[in-house]
């Protein structure tokens, strides 16, 4: 029993020191923000900054644009989010509740995106937002995300696992369907909507190639663009770059940390098949 | 059913009702999916001016041209390469993980949000740490290591420190599934193996690995596919260099377009990119059939 309780011990110390091994180039990242130049890349290599510096984060926030770039990011993926979740919703209202002609074909249809790798298409979704006048405009920068196959599935799972008895009593009451939609089935799908907001977010934060195609104005840049231009490659000056990158990780890494069970099951719910 | 009971006028609506609820969805899935695939096959066939306009359709030729070009066909191999160097390996990763893992303890949300973090990080960001810890002078990789290795800059090892940072990128995400799966193996069997006198290893192999094969096989082809297209690590760190090393297909199609817009070659190339990821994902399908294990 003694032996089982300290194997049991040593794994969760082996664990945790494992996962902080794992977590070095985070967390050197995180040390060198508050490094000094000269302590960055010295002959004696530092782990922990010898003198700790705010300078790098003020340097940052007020030589660069990243307070803007950082709002751009914000704003890029709270309409996005939100319109993956509704449309998604709607979409999926349609799929699991009506019978239609033609619904075999939609749905197949929208699997069927699936199988294409947004990348492929960026020339093409590059050319027509250019035609329509949308680069370096939000609508340009969020244009190709506003829906997604896979929430739309994810969402769908969930409606068809609610009674059909829970809607024809809400019509006996006289119930119509956007009153329905909007009062019942929207609030009591509260958590996998939550779930597909917070992944949506974190994926569209994340995102890079899109962002910087459709922007070349240093105000439109998003902050995952944005902080590849802190500083030019040979450069060496990585102190402002590293506060940059924290600060670009921090929404992302607390919403993972709050919400990893949510991110988990939503994501792990998404591969299993029908 | 005292719904469908109305006048015609309200039959018509409820018929038309459920186009209705997926009108926004499907119409930007025109715009953005379907239109555009069409018009990057259709446009293949066409050589394109820097304005994107068509100008000739030549058939296959542009197929032929960027086929026959070296500097392309070692744009494949780069790209499989990176495929095969990053893929495999964050997915043993992420098992052996995952098996460590398993059985929860006191200490396990910390160490399991530990190893699944990279997973909230994005491409840019990893990669300018990444361009810290790679500096060949004074870096901290060649100085803790007292060694002096030009990462990035050597064409030989440039591909092999670009999937170094997708596998750090992707252990997490591969690790959360198998640890679901890996937690979802029935712990009778595991009961009985161990009663039979089975080492924590033989466990691992006979029992562990074959039936979570199903969420290994997932993850294998989905970042197959994913692999397929990176361009972001090469965008940041390389752009394609040192003399095209790291030349990936969607940093060639990137190239082609943004730096000279030469459409002609990138159109195929980027159809040619899909029709690679389409192969593995159909490939996948077949070796399902035959080899995966389900319960």
């Amino acid at each position: 029993m003694i032996a089982k309780k300290s194997t049991d011990i040593f794994i969760q110390i082996f664990g945790i020191l494992l996962s902080l091994l794992f977590l070095f180039p985070l967390l050197y990242a995180l040390s060198v923000s508050f490094m000094e130049h000269k302590d960055v890349l010295s002959m004696k290599p530092n782990l922990l900054p010898p003198t700790i510096t705010w300078d790098n984060y003020s340097q940052v926030f007020t030589k660069t644009n990243l307070d803007r770039y950082m709002f751009n990011s914000l704003v890029m993926s709270a309409i996005t989010s939100l319109t993956r979740i509704l449309l998604g919703a709607m979409a999926a209202f349609a799929f699991a509740f009506f019978e239609f002609r033609g619904k075999r074909l939609l749905f197949g249809l929208t699997m069927a995106t699936l199988m294409i790798p947004p990348d492929v298409l960026i020339i093409a979704n590059y050319t027509t937002v250019s035609r329509l006048g949308l680069i370096n405009t939000y609508i340009g920068l969020c244009a190709i995300y506003f829906v997604t196959a896979s929430n739309i599935f994810l969402i769908r799972q969930h409606f068809l696992s609610f009674a059909k008895s829970l809607r024809e009593a809400a019509y006996i009451d006289g119930c119509s369907n956007i009153k329905f939609f909007m009062t019942i089935l929207l609030p009591v799908s509260k958590p996998i909507l939550t779930t597909v907001l917070i992944s949506s977010f974190v994926n569209v934060w994340n995102q890079y190639v899109w962002p910087m195609l459709v922007t070349n104005q240093d105000e439109m840049r998003t902050i995952q663009v944005g902080i590849t231009m802190l500083k030019d490659r040979e450069s060496s000056v990585f102190g402002p770059v590293m506060a940059g990158a924290v600060i670009a990780l921090v929404p992302t890494v607390l919403v993972f940390i709050i919400f990893l069970r949510k991110i988990v099951s939503g994501m792990t719910a998404g591969a299993v098949k029908e | 059913m005292p719904r469908l009971k109305t006048t015609g006028g309200r039959k018509f609506v409820t018929s038309l009702e459920p186009y209705l609820w997926l009108l926004p969805a499907m119409l930007l899935f025109s715009i953005f999916t379907f239109y555009p695939f069409a018009e990057t096959i259709f446009k293949s066939f066409f050589i394109v001016d820097v304005m994107g306009e068509l100008r000739k359709f030549v058939g296959f030729e542009n197929y032929v041209y960027i086929l026959s070009d070296p500097q392309f066909i070692k744009v494949i191999w780069n790209t499989l390469y990176f495929v095969i160097l990053a893929v495999p390996i964050s997915k043993v990763l992420g098992l052996l993980l995952a098996f460590l893992a398993n059985k929860r303890r006191s200490a396990s949300p910390f160490y399991e949000a530990g190893f699944a973090l990279p997973m909230a990080m994005a491409s840019s960001v990893t990669a300018m740490i990444f361009q810290l810890l790679y500096v060949p002078s004074l870096g901290l990789i060649n100085g803790l290591l007292g060694v002096e290795i030009q990462w990035l800059n050597d064409p030989k090892l440039a591909m092999i420190s670009i999937a170094i940072i997708q596998i750090w990128l992707s252990t997490g995400y591969a690790f959360i599934f198998l640890l679901s799966a890996v937690r979802g193996v029935s712990q009778e069997v595991i009961e009985n193996a161990r009663l039979e006198g089975a080492s924590p290893l033989r466990q691992l192999i006979s029992i562990y690995i074959p039936l979570t094969s199903p969420i290994m096989f997932y993850l294998i082809c989905t970042d197959i596919a994913y692999s397929m297209m990176m361009m972001s690590f090469v965008n940041i760190l390389t752009e394609g260099g040192p003399n095209n090393a790291t030349m990936t297909i969607m940093q060639y199609v990137f190239k082609q377009f943004t730096a000279s817009g030469n459409f002609t070659n990138a159109n195929p190339a980027a159809v040619i990119a899909f029709i690679m990821t389409f192969i593995v994902t159909m490939l996948s399908f077949i070796w399902e059939k035959k080899g995966v294990h389900y319960q």
